[in-house]
């Protein structure tokens, strides 16, 4: 059976016909509504980021779990390119914004995009250099990571004050940049928790007690994170319940009085916390790929249906739409990892950085 | 019985690998170590002791007792704060959470004490002294 692969070549090719592809989704006029784009935006964003900013801290620390995982999980670089493309054909969404009729130093269109498509830009580029650095076995792998992290961070938490926290301005709150690059690094492990899952049979029969660590590890990673998650989430609510000020709380109140979106908040509670809390809980789960890759998925349903309740309100989207555009993105991801060893570098590649 | 006496580190975990290769039960396998050794745990295939379920249990307990003082103290002095109703869960959480940890924690360290058999030092040396050894001991089911 002969399967799609693309090249360095061709991907220029393919990546254009994705973006042309979303482009035609969002403003072909199909039907109405002008959220999907920006969704699948915020979400792909973090996602992307989020698994090489994993990588990069597995890389940091020593992590053995990243030896078995590099190539699939840093076959997603060069899809860090699709953030600023994106960006720029979200320009005629602007006016979503309520900033956008009055215009302050901080939000207003022209520097909104500058800064968004500088930081988008510098995060691809210190990725490139981590991922090549990494694949190469370069000994100036962690320099590069810890740069490429300061640049996810920076960019994270831009996303969420810029991206999303300002559809509400002025309602303002200081840990939503933390709580998005977590969520980013959260999300990304949970793409790596798929890979495994993924991975082909004949890579996983036969692995030695010792080998299946990777799996253990990121079934560990997702257990923790979902604490974390669940520590900052409760963190802000508490503060928002307990002030009880209007202008902080109608946030949640606006979006909990309806029936979606207070089913949505649930869904995401339950996805994010409880199900990797208690689904994880004992040693058998950790090691299945079954079940981590179930979990790895929730989680990902999850934190969509948690951004889904962040710009729903503000922005009504058609669900057919944002559903083709976020399958296309997955499967276009799914067929980077396809072509690894032709898009990424090997180790004997001559430096070129 | 089978018992086997190695004086090294490296022996010890040849001599078990070996057994376990020949087609020994790890579950018949018994190891008396005068250090931690993790790579025979993971040849022995890691069997759980049953010290992970005294933290489990602590901390559910104290999750419970948690939200049971919580709300037993304020339906005892209904005092309305901040126009919240009187049993309002979310700071009672916290509550629970810490109580989960303490609970959890002191049942780890009781749960070590009553395995280890301590602080009796009776049981320790149920099977004979072996200091600075590692002893290996295989159950044939002949000669008990």
């Amino acid at each position: 059976m002969t399967t799609v692969t693309m090249s360095r070549g061709t991907f220029p090719f393919y990546l254009l016909v994705l973006v042309v592809a979303l482009a035609f989704f969002e403003y072909g006029g199909l039907v109405a509504g002008e959220g999907a784009l920006l969704l699948t935006l915020v979400f792909w964003t973090a996602l992307l980021q989020g698994v090489i900013a994993a990588a990069a801290v597995a890389d940091l620390v020593g992590a053995r779990w990243i030896t078995l995982l590099r190539r699939q999980i840093l076959a997603a670089y060069p899809l860090l390119l699709v953030s600023p493309l994106l960006l720029i054909l979200l320009v005629p969404r602007l006016d979503l914004y309520p900033w956008a009729a009055t215009p302050g130093q901080w939000l207003n269109a022209p520097f909104f995009l500058l800064r968004n498509l500088a930081l988008l830009l510098a995060v691809y580029g210190t990725g490139r250099l981590y991922a090549r650095r990494s694949l190469r076995g370069d000994p100036r792998t962690p320099a590069s990571a810890v740069i490429y992290l300061f640049a996810f961070v920076t960019s994270q938490t831009l996303v969420a004050f810029d991206w999303v926290m300002s559809l509400e301005y002025p309602w303002i709150s200081t840990l939503f940049g933390a709580y998005f690059f977590v969520e980013a690094l959260y999300a990304g492990l949970a793409l790596a928790g798929i890979l495994c899952f993924l991975l082909p049979l004949r890579q996983r029969e036969g692995l030695a007690a010792a080998e299946v660590r990777p799996l253990r590890d990121i079934g560990l990673l997702l257990f923790g994170f979902s604490v974390l998650w669940g520590g900052l989430f409760f963190a802000q609510y508490l503060l928002l319940w307990y002030g009880n000020l209007p202008e902080e709380v109608q946030f949640i109140a606006r979006r909990l009085e309806s029936f979606p979106l207070r089913a949505l908040s649930v869904f995401f509670l339950t996805a994010n916390f409880l199900a990797p809390f208690l689904g994880l809980l004992g040693r058998r789960a950790k090691r299945s790929d079954r079940v981590v890759g179930a979990v790895a998925a929730l989680v990902l349903t999850g934190l969509f249906a948690e951004r889904l309740f962040f710009i729903l309100p503000v922005a009504p989207m058609p669900v057919g739409i944002l559903l083709v555009e976020n399958i296309l993105f997955f499967a276009f991801w799914l067929l980077t990892v396809h072509s690894r060893e032709q898009l990424l570098p090997t180790a004997t590649e001559r430096s070129i950085d | 019985m089978a018992r086997f006496v190695c004086e090294s580190r490296e022996e010890f975990l040849e001599r078990l690998r070996g057994l376990v290769d020949a087609g020994a039960d790890p579950q018949t396998i018994h190891v008396r170590m005068p250090f931690y050794v993790p790579e025979a745990m993971q040849i022995l295939g890691e069997r759980p002791d049953r010290l992970r379920f005294f933290p489990l249990v602590g901390g559910i307990a104290g999750f419970g007792s948690g939200l049971a003082l919580t709300i037993y103290s304020v339906l005892s002095w209904p005092i309305i704060v901040g126009g919240k109703p009187i049993v309002s869960l979310p700071p009672f959480l916290l509550i629970g959470y810490l109580l989960t940890i303490l609970f959890g924690a002191v049942g780890s360290f009781a749960g070590f004490l009553l395995l280890a058999r301590l602080p009796s030092g009776r049981g320790l040396a149920a099977d004979g002294e072996f200091p600075e050894r590692f002893i290996i001991i295989v159950e044939t089911g002949e000669g008990e």
